[in-house]
């Protein structure tokens, strides 16, 4: 084999052997001419659904006595405000999605209400009575009636629950 | 626009789910798709190809990630390189020139659509996940076969275990359509789409949306869809649907026997 044709000894080898290049942000955008968009899916479903958390109605913690004003449609488009009340037993989802259940004893029956905090159907919220609980959930009020689903209550001096909201 | 009439389709992207309320205040569970500069590459024609249908591209891709002929057929289509190709067969009368971008615009809201997609694989699956097998006794003396098949088959009649038995094996990762998706939101600034419910896929998979096609011909005419796509100067604005379906709240008399908006009245 001629020495002209082995590509060991002619230049074109070395000459591609690649020299390490040092880093620089400029150098990089120049190898790359095609602008390339890299949307990220994520934070942008988040800032759409960051549009439909509703502030006006007061925080929620569990435990929790409320008053919900549900907007009820009554027959040719009159709206009413059905006021409902319980205490609040559990809170789901996170974000534009949250969700909490409200238990309350009507009538001699226990019953468990779902709502969506962020619907437009919420007329408004109104926090009776806080109370001192040491779970995320409180299940175990199902199995309680009376004296024994008492929930010890939580005092918030007026001055610390006003720097909260 | 005639009945026979296909319109090209588009490649989205799942973003993600989400949910909105309609007007009677019901929640509408929201599947959002992102179509990324979705281009026409080429078509094919009946006589030349075989069949007609339009290539389409979506989301771009490094020119280093990519082979230089395949390079070269985008340069010769004028199109960026693409990271998805999908043939949509349409009919001759839809056809769009390469190069023509298909945005948000291209649909309506209200408009039904059927929306296919790569689902998520659940790898190798068992009978009770993959056939709705109804398992056998946790307790009362069970050994090791709570999620078990049971029997496979007779004994010496047929002698043998029937092609295409139900047993375990991979489950997922296959293409599936999912029909009649009503598409509540459409966002053509940011080229969004918000249907109703899920789509197969996870997120940020590519998905193949096209018009419905058991959608009725009055219905599909009466919506007046951009035909054969969007191409107008201005960008029309978010549009919300309607609702289709009735008011879930409405209120039933029992005394009359009807929902009330229904009541014409004596």
């Amino acid at each position: 084999m001629l020495a002209s044709q082995n590509r060991l000894l002619s230049g074109s080898r070395i000459a591609s052997f690649k020299q390490p290049q040092p880093f620089v942000a400029a150098g990089r955008s120049r190898c790359q001419p095609t602008i390339v968009a890299k949307a990220k899916l994520a934070p942008l479903v988040d800032a759409i659904k960051a549009d439909q958390i509703r502030t006006d109605l007061p925080p929620v913690n569990i435990g929790d006595t409320v008053r919900l004003g549900l907007l009820v449609q009554e027959g040719k488009g009159k709206t009413r405000t059905q006021r409902l009340e319980g205490v609040v037993i559990a809170q789901s989802g996170s974000g534009s999605n949250i969700t909490i259940t409200v238990r309350r004893v009507f009538q001699g029956v226990g019953v468990e209400m779902n709502f969506f905090l962020n619907s437009p159907v919420l007329g408004g919220l109104e926090v009776l009575r806080r109370a001192k609980v040491r779970r995320a959930k409180l299940y175990y009020l199902r199995d309680r009636t009376g004296k024994s689903a008492r929930l010890k209550e939580l005092f918030v001096r007026k001055e610390k629950a006003a720097a909260a909201n | 626009m005639q009945f026979e009439s296909r319109r090209a389709g588009v490649i989205a992207v799942k973003a993600g789910m989400m949910q909105d309320w309609d007007e009677y205040g019901a929640r509408v569970p929201l599947t959002v798709l992102w179509i990324d500069e979705c281009t026409v590459v080429r078509h094919k024609h009946q006589q030349r190809d075989g069949v007609t249908s339009l290539v389409l591209g979506c989301s771009a891709k490094r020119p280093k990630q990519l082979h230089p002929r395949q390079l070269g057929e985008y340069a010769a289509a004028g199109v960026t390189p693409k990271r998805k190709l999908w043939e949509c067969k349409v009919t001759e009368d839809a056809l769009l020139p390469a190069g023509t971008v298909i945005g948000a615009a291209h649909f309506k809201a209200g408009q039904y659509l059927d929306i296919s997609g790569v689902t998520k694989g659940k790898g190798f699956a068992g009978v009770m996940k993959r056939w709705n097998f109804a398992g056998q006794n946790a307790t009362h003396g069970n050994t090791k076969h709570h999620r078990a098949p049971g029997s496979i088959g007779g004994r010496t009649d047929p002698g043998k275990v029937w092609k295409g038995k139900k047993m375990p094996g991979h489950l997922g990762c296959e293409r599936v359509t999912f029909k009649n998706i009503w598409v509540y939101k459409v966002d053509p600034a940011r080229n969004l789409l918000f249907v109703r419910g899920q789509v197969p896929g996870p997120q940020g998979s590519f998905v193949y949306v096209r018009d419905a096609f058991r959608w009725k011909w009055a219905e599909r005419q009466a919506a007046q869809l951009p035909f054969p796509t969007f191409l107008g100067e201005a960008l029309p604005e978010v549009q919300v649907a309607r609702s289709d379906r009735q008011d879930p709240y409405r209120v039933y008399r029992e005394d009359v026997g009807y929902f009330e908006a229904d009541w014409k009245g004596d």
